[in-house]
């Protein structure tokens, strides 16, 4: 019986892999889809130093402003969407962290774009609410450009997901707030990914 | 629970992490870092057809390189996944490759990896998609691309799962065991 439960278990994980199976497309993965894209960088591409740690000056914040980012194909449902940009090739300890960069929530359903250069405040007008770093007095929040040492570039991706909810969640939120929050709300989802190095 | 409270470690672990990359310059003993290539296409280009479901199938696996094993290393994963896709409002994408226990002292997996629960050289691949091992890209399109990312673990231990384990089990596994990580990015659509 405990065996049957646990094949259960297995198949419910394996389950929407095989969902996802070779030819022909399956409804879980219908063509078209949100797509994710900047016109500051190609996809795949190398985001310009402007927008990375190599324009910072020593005590002063803002760092770099964050790249232009736009979105298409919003499926019918979705009531806010969630930002999240990391870098996939830092390890931290020997867990299985990597670095992230920017995280954003209840970004309104209607918004198709973020603007260059998202102001570093908590909350914006239309509601969007973007992570805090440092420590206090001294908080700042949303973008922190990529700053990966010379000569191997790292891989930031960028993540637009649309939820079919507006999280509440309080100023401080971590990512593992953000991402347990999102879960069993995600309607679709887009990416694009930026390479750079010092 | 065990690979929930892995991914909520991980993730505290991380939302501290981006101030370590200010400014600060890296220590001069700093070790070469990992770094996983392929041969087959530029890294954030566009996969080749005759590695995706374009292709005959089995499609042959894409082939990959790397330099920079860390001090300590005793075995590799190697996991290739389609972030974009969506599966039942989770934040689950879609795995299309993983092998483990690869030899420490491997710096390649050549094109074409028989689809085999278990390689001569001890790799273990995982048992998914009603096949073993390499699933190649699929993403219908066909105006947008998905991103296909490859990402090498370092690992200071070798794991004991069965080709039949679960994505879950094989990266829970991990944790607390990484010495270093790469990844390699590819795209495609049909």
């Amino acid at each position: 019986m405990k065996q049957m439960t646990l094949m259960a278990v297995m198949l419910a994980l394996v389950a929407p892999v095989l969902a996802q199976t070779p030819p022909p497309a399956p409804a879980a993965m219908k063509p078209v889809g949100m797509t994710l894209s900047s016109p500051d960088f190609a996809d795949g591409g190398i985001i310009p130093d402007k927008f990375t740690s190599k324009v910072y000056v020593a005590g002063q914040k803002p760092l770099a402003n964050s790249p232009a980012l736009s979105w298409t194909g919003t499926p019918a449902g979705t009531q806010s969407f969630a930002l999240i940009v990391h870098d996939l090739d830092v390890q931290l300890g020997k867990g299985l962290g990597d670095n992230l960069h920017w995280f954003a929530w209840n970004i309104p359903a209607t918004a198709t774009a973020l603007q260059q250069g998202v102001p570093t405040i908590a909350k914006l007008p239309d509601g969007t609410q973007q992570n805090r770093w440092g420590s206090a007095p001294n908080y700042y929040y949303g973008w922190g450009g990529p700053g990966a040492p010379a000569p191997i570039y790292h891989h930031y991706v960028f993540e637009i997901w649309a939820l079919d909810a507006k999280l509440d969640l309080p100023e401080n939120a971590s990512r593992a707030d953000l991402l347990k929050a999102m879960d069993g709300h995600v309607l679709d989802k887009g990416f694009t990914v930026g390479r750079f190095h010092r | 629970m065990r690979i929930a409270s892995a991914l909520i470690g991980f993730v505290l672990l991380s939302s501290t992490a981006v101030l370590a990359q200010t400014p600060a310059a890296p220590p001069a003993n700093r070790p070469p870092p990992l770094v996983l290539s392929s041969p087959a296409y530029e890294d954030g280009g566009v996969v080749p057809d005759k590695y995706t479901q374009k292709a005959p199938q089995p499609a042959p696996s894409i082939p990959f390189s790397w330099t920079g094993t860390p001090t300590g290393t005793q075995s590799f994963v190697l996991i290739l996944h389609d972030l974009d896709g969506v599966t039942n409002k989770t934040q689950a994408d879609s795995l299309h490759w993983l092998a483990w226990n690869i030899p420490a002292t491997a710096t390649s997996l050549p094109e074409g990896v028989p689809n085999v629960a278990t390689l001569p050289d001890g790799t273990v691949q995982l048992s998914h998609r009603n096949t073993v091992g390499f699933v190649g890209p699929g993403w219908p399109g066909p105006a947008s691309y998905h991103h296909y990312i490859a990402e090498l673990f370092a690992l200071d231990t070798r794991l004991a799962l069965p080709s039949t384990t679960t994505r879950d089990e094989v990266i829970a596994a991990t944790n607390g065991h990484i010495l270093g990580r790469a990844a390699y990015e590819g795209r495609f659509h049909r």
